[in-house]
């Protein structure tokens, strides 16, 4: 079984968490001057990114609590997590 | 109605313990320690750690969110007086008494009866004694709280309880408990 690293409770067992997708896509501030495609692709369109990918999970039979994750795709291993509305560390990357 | 289908006869080591009355608590830390105060604890709990002072049991369930048992006292009476202390927080408190049930499971094995169900690793060592969290029993969501060495509180939804306790009387038959 995988371990996360909640940053409000420490290490967890997977199976209290649950994905949410990729991280750090911001809502545009005024949705009706948007383009349909502007739109369309904020709704939909996501990096697929093979290597490291930044991404949403909850710690849904926890704390409850949204937080940010660096996962490398190809191995699965998460790098390290971050609260919610926080940077990446070494947003270099 | 087939005989099958009745609830096996409920073992020694798993008893009922519904408090009185039962909140949910969700608000920024200041609103969280004024509710504490109100209950008469000296200070908000910390992070996965419950406390109990004989009239109330407060539970960390998260950074923003308590749960709050009263063993003795009903809704009715306990809820004006937290909203009270509550007055110029910004909070939601919400009544969850009858939404979940209250299991007391208590015996020399219980940890590694109850860690049939359980993905966190709930030995003395890391879970210890009034530590408390929301986690999972197979796929039903629980609030487990470390009583003592050997004894657990379980808050589970209602509908779940039958599920839980079927669950653990079956993993029981591999894991003998022997009651306290
Ligand atoms: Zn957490």
């Amino acid at each position: 079984m995988l371990l996360i690293h909640c940053p409000h409770c420490g290490t967890r067992p997977e199976l209290e968490f649950s994905y949410g997708g990729e991280a750090h896509i911001a809502r545009p501030a005024d949705p009706s001057q948007v383009s349909d495609d502007d739109w369309a692709s904020y709704l939909y369109l996501r990096s697929n990114t093979k290597g490291v990918h930044a991404e949403r999970w909850r710690h849904v039979r926890g704390c409850g609590r949204f937080f940010n994750a660096l996962r490398d795709t190809t191995t699965d291993r998460i790098l390290v997590t971050y609260k919610a509305g926080e940077k990446p560390p070494g947003e270099a990357r | 109605m087939s005989e099958s289908n009745t609830a096996p006869r409920t073992p020694g080591w798993l008893s009922v313990a519904n408090p009185a009355s039962r909140f949910v608590l969700q608000g920024e830390l200041p609103a969280l320690a004024a509710a504490a105060s109100a209950l008469g604890f000296e200070s908000d709990v910390g992070t996965n750690e419950a406390r109990d002072n004989g009239q109330f049991a407060l539970l960390w369930l998260g950074p923003d969110e308590r749960l709050i048992l009263a063993w003795q006292e009903g809704a009715r009476q306990l809820a004006p007086r937290i909203a009270n202390a509550l007055a110029g927080h910004a909070h939601s408190l919400v009544d969850v008494t009858h939404r979940q049930v209250s299991r007391c499971v208590r015996g020399e094995g219980i940890t590694e009866l109850l860690n049939c169900g359980c993905p966190q690793d709930l030995d003395i060592t890391q879970f210890a004694v009034d530590r408390c969290s929301r986690t999972l029993y197979n796929k039903a969501e629980i609030v487990l709280w470390r009583r003592g060495p050997n004894e657990f509180h379980v808050e589970i939804w209602r509908s779940y309880a039958d599920y839980f306790e079927r669950w653990l009387i079956e993993a029981a038959q591999d894991l003998p408990v022997s009651t306290l």
